[in-house]
């Protein structure tokens, strides 16, 4: 009204006089304010791999997810491979595509009668206007692991005074076969990169565009010669940051949630000063390589975790992290690659994800830090007495956050 | 929205009465002070800036109580200091005020910045809460010219400037500073005086949160709307609002020996603009008001009664251009019309003998927030009868005043059809106490020394309470809210 419309400039510089500030502040929402929030039709086309026999993935299950509000829309794509959600806000999201090939239908699509979990992920589509084509998500896959990344407790606990303390975390590595599996040699890496937007400066890592491979801070192997360490089928094992009885030893934390006496294997990170605490009840994982403190700490805010295996570990390449200067970290190749595992800051942090979609399409979150919560698999199904647990290569829908950890348990927290 | 705000004859605000926008306007008023000019932007009355004429204040405020908006404070103690005046210099008249207060706020949730920055809807939360403590400085000065031809010109400059801090993690800490200038022209032939102006603002608040301990990483909700957000753990981070206002207002006024009539109209059209970050800005959010008020007064007054009648229409509109929607999604609008009318006798104001005042008012406001499918509206009909009594001896007067309101709800309804996590926190909190019919009464108690057939010095204690018998969005019935005031003023 009063205000001129030849300036919409809608971040006001501090260095402008009091009146010009006024009127540009003002002239910024001359017609712009008209437009009421409005919702869109989106349109997935869910496609399979070129190599496969036919381009559209029935069945595929779409996940549409609000990064600001976390919500999230299902849809399941139709013959042709389409799958419409009808009332869209406009907003950034995360679009993530599944489907799980049985052994026949993988043969048909294939030729070979193995079963799949195909995955796509586009993390971060900004959607301001209705699209006029549909959303392609392109599947790719890894076969069904055997192994899985049962439960994750990163977020590490509070002491009752307050402080943190972060020494309880473990990881639990679960027999999801039918067989018993050994696993010496089993290697376990954490992903190299921040989980969110930590602080204003942080950025997702640079190595996100090299999609074929994890890029790994520290990596651990389970020694053996190959027959030495078997895991029954629905049964695990649990990798303890450090073996002892959290809640009762003197160098732990009262208020943590978790007894890792009697875990089967923790890190110990052998330094000069002695620093990290060695169990004398647990044994200890070979360390490969240790690029962090004093303890092998998964981040608080949100780990990636992958197990793998490779007959040659030392043959991994190194690589400098991209515009640093002395961060290096290992490269794991998909196709090592058995289970993965992604926790990030928040729902809003999906621009930060470090795992390839190929290997996990999604992540999960934690309502904070020292929280004392837990990132533990779904069960699928119960077969007798073994639980079969959900692994359709997607943290998202496979992992839920539980209130306490539950090593070797599935019971309420 | 429920207040605690009171219209009394003794201490209430008139639109004939000083009144300024950095925060001293709930002192006592007086008829000496500079107050067309001011109050409701009446710009034809800048003759009535007094030659000579100061006062020195302090109030201390308590206000407590469970029926509150859900980012209120449970408890609000506020104590200021003002001191104005107006003097002569030459031709030229000249009033300035200077105030400075100090404000806790206990319990404060849903809001990590100075409540003057709801306005902007886009806000800092917290679910932890806790208590602020802050601290404003208010300047306020007008220089009226000296008459030419009738012709009068007036530059009034409001600025004000606060801080804030919250010790319990993240710790936002935020600094406000408010600027205004209303210039304005007059034009008198005999009774009559018209007038106009125009208003320009400025106002800016930074925030801050984080900075305090490493064993907590909060987590903070950005909050869009009455019920959208998003919420992310932050370390540390910054925020800008900027914001500015202009507008235009006109008057015109008469004078007679008994009477004196004066009206005006003002329509302000601000914006805030909210930005996250400082090396590299993110849009936040843009609010852009609409606000217009016509507001009519008319006294009729002697040496020993008097009579006036005030009327005020208002309309206000709120619209919130969300960065992520790239479209407006909160939206606010809001009607007033309000009646006051007060009597008096045995003397002039506020040196009456007798007063008498009702204050009816109708007003409705409706909140939106687009993406979350959620509105609510709310008609509210408040009605307050006040009655005082001025006791003199000689130097020094006695002066009791009592009110009763009873604040009725003729509509209210609601809808959420796309609710959110904080939906029932906070929208339906605010949604239930907004819709809360109360009742409540005020009483007001002071001892005033006169000098020389004017008001010397007013020490006064009042107390104020309102309670609701409707039930609030968490199943809590009879609430009430409780204020406390005492205040000394030399004049």
């Amino acid at each position: 009204m009063f205000a001129s419309s030849f300036l919409r400039s809608r971040i006001v510089t501090r260095s402008r006089p009091i009146v010009a500030t006024a009127i540009l502040g003002l002239s910024a929402a001359c017609g712009d304010n008209a437009v009421e929030v409005q919702t869109f039709v989106i349109d997935v086309q869910v496609t399979l791999p070129t190599t496969f026999a036919q381009p559209a993935a029935s069945g595929a299950r779409v996940l549409l997810t609000s990064t600001e509000r976390n919500v999230t829309d299902t849809a399941v794509a139709d013959a042709q491979g389409l799958a419409r959600f009808p009332r869209v806000l406009p907003g950034s999201y995360i679009i993530a595509s599944s489907l799980v090939l049985d052994a026949d239908r993988a043969l048909a699509l294939t030729g070979q009668r193995t079963a799949l979990t195909l995955n796509a992920l586009d993390p971060a589509r900004v959607i301001t206007t209705a699209p006029t084509t549909p959303f392609v998500q392109r599947l790719s896959g890894s076969r069904l692991g055997d192994l899985v990344i049962k439960e994750v407790y990163y977020p590490a606990s509070r002491t009752p005074s307050g402080g943190v303390y972060f020494s309880d975390q473990f990881v639990e590595i679960y027999n999801n076969a039918t067989d018993t599996v050994f696993v010496d040699g089993l290697l376990i890496a954490d992903a190299f990169g921040p989980a969110g937007q930590i602080n204003p400066t942080t950025v997702p890592t640079p190595l996100q565009a090299q999609a074929g491979s994890v890029f790994v801070t520290s990596i651990w192997q389970i020694p053996g010669t190959g027959r030495q360490r078997p895991i029954a089928p629905g049964q695990s094992i649990v990798i303890a940051q450090d073996g002892i009885d959290h809640r009762g030893d003197a160098n732990g934390n009262p208020a943590s949630p978790v007894n890792l006496a009697t875990a089967d294997w923790e890190t110990f990170n052998e330094r000069p000063d002695g620093r990290d605490l060695d169990s004398p009840t647990v044994p200890n994982l070979t360390r490969i390589v240790h690029r962090g403190g004093f303890d092998w700490l998964l981040a608080v805010f949100g780990p990636g975790v992958v197990i793998f295996r490779t007959p040659n570990v030392a043959a991994l390449d190194s690589t400098l992290v991209p515009g640093t200067t002395g961060t290096w970290v290992t490269r794991v190749p998909n196709e090592i690659v058995v289970d993965a595992f992604e926790a990030l800051q928040n729902g809003n942090s999906a621009s930060y994800k470090r795992v390839p979609a190929a290997l996990d399409a999604g992540f999960v979150f934690a309502s904070g830090t020292y929280t004392s919560e837990s990132a533990r698999r779904r069960v699928s199904t119960t077969i007798g007495t073994r639980r079969v647990l959900r692994d359709s290569n997607n943290s998202s829908a496979d992992f839920e956050i539980i209130a306490r950890p539950t090593p070797r348990g599935f019971g309420t927290p | 929205m429920p207040t605690l705000a009171q219209e009394t004859p003794y201490g209430a605000t008139s639109p004939l009465n000083i009144c300024c926008r950095t925060g001293s306007s709930l002192l006592v008023a007086q008829d000496t002070a500079p107050g067309l000019m001011r109050v409701a932007r009446l710009v034809a009355a800048h003759g009535d800036l007094p030659r000579s004429w100061r006062r020195y204040g302090v109030r201390a405020r308590s206000t407590t109580g469970a029926l509150r908006r859900p980012q209120d404070a449970a408890t609000d103690q506020d104590v200021m200091l003002v001191a104005d005046g107006a003097q002569s210099v030459g031709r030229w008249r000249l009033w300035g005020q200077a105030t400075f207060g100090r404000q806790r706020e206990d319990d404060v949730r849903w809001r990590n910045q100075s409540a003057p920055s709801l306005r902007s809807g886009y806000v800092w939360a917290d679910s932890v809460g806790g208590t602020f403590r802050s601290d404003r400085l208010g300047l306020a000065a007008a220089l009226v010219s000296p008459s030419w031809r009738g012709i009068t010109v007036a530059l009034p400059v409001d600025y004000g400037l606060g801080q804030g801090a919250r010790r319990e993690d993240p710790r936002p800490l935020y600094r406000r500073r408010v600027a205004e200038l209303s210039p304005s022209l007059r034009w008198q032939s005999g009774a009559h005086q018209l007038g106009a102006g125009a208003i320009v603002g400025w106002h800016r608040e930074d925030l801050e949160i984080g900075g305090g301990t490493t064993t907590e990483v909060p987590v903070v909700f950005r909050l869009r709307g009455i019920a959208t957000f998003d919420r992310t753990q932050l370390i540390s981070a910054e925020r800008a609002l900027l914001g500015g206002v202009v507008g235009v207002q006109g008057g015109y006024a008469w004078r007679s020996l008994k009477w004196f009539v004066a009206t005006g109209a003002t329509l302000r059209l601000e914006q805030d603009s909210v930005r996250d970050g400082i090396a590299a800005p993110v849009n936040g959010g843009q609010t852009r008001r609409v606000r217009g008020d016509w507001r009519l007064a008319v006294r009729r007054q002697s040496a020993e009664r008097g009579v006036e009648l005030d009327v005020l229409a208002q309309q206000e509109t709120s619209r919130g251009r969300d960065p992520v929607f790239a479209a407006v999604n909160a939206t606010d609008e809001g009607q007033r019309l309000q009646v006051t009318t007060q009597w008096w006798q045995g003397g002039v104001r506020p040196l009456a003998s007798w007063m008498l005042s009702v204050h009816g008012a109708w007003h409705t406001l409706e909140r939106r927030d687009v993406a979350a499918e959620t509105r609510w509206r709310v008609t509210r009909l408040p009605i307050t009868m006040s009655g005082g009594h001025r006791w003199r001896q000689a130097d020094q007067a006695w002066l009791l005043e009592v009110g009763v309101s009873n604040d009725a709800v003729s509509r209210a309804d609601r809808e959420a059809f796309r609710g959110t996590r904080l939906t029932p926190i906070l929208t339906d909190a605010d949604y239930a106490v907004a819709a809360a019919p109360a009742v409540g009464g005020h009483l007001m108690l002071a001892w005033d020394r006169v000098r020389n057939g004017a008001l010397a010095s007013r020490l006064s204690l009042s107390g104020a309470a309102r309670h609701t018998r409707g039930m609030l969005f968490d199943g809590r019935r009879a609430l009430a809210a409780q204020a406390l005031t005492l205040m000394v003023e030399f004049y």
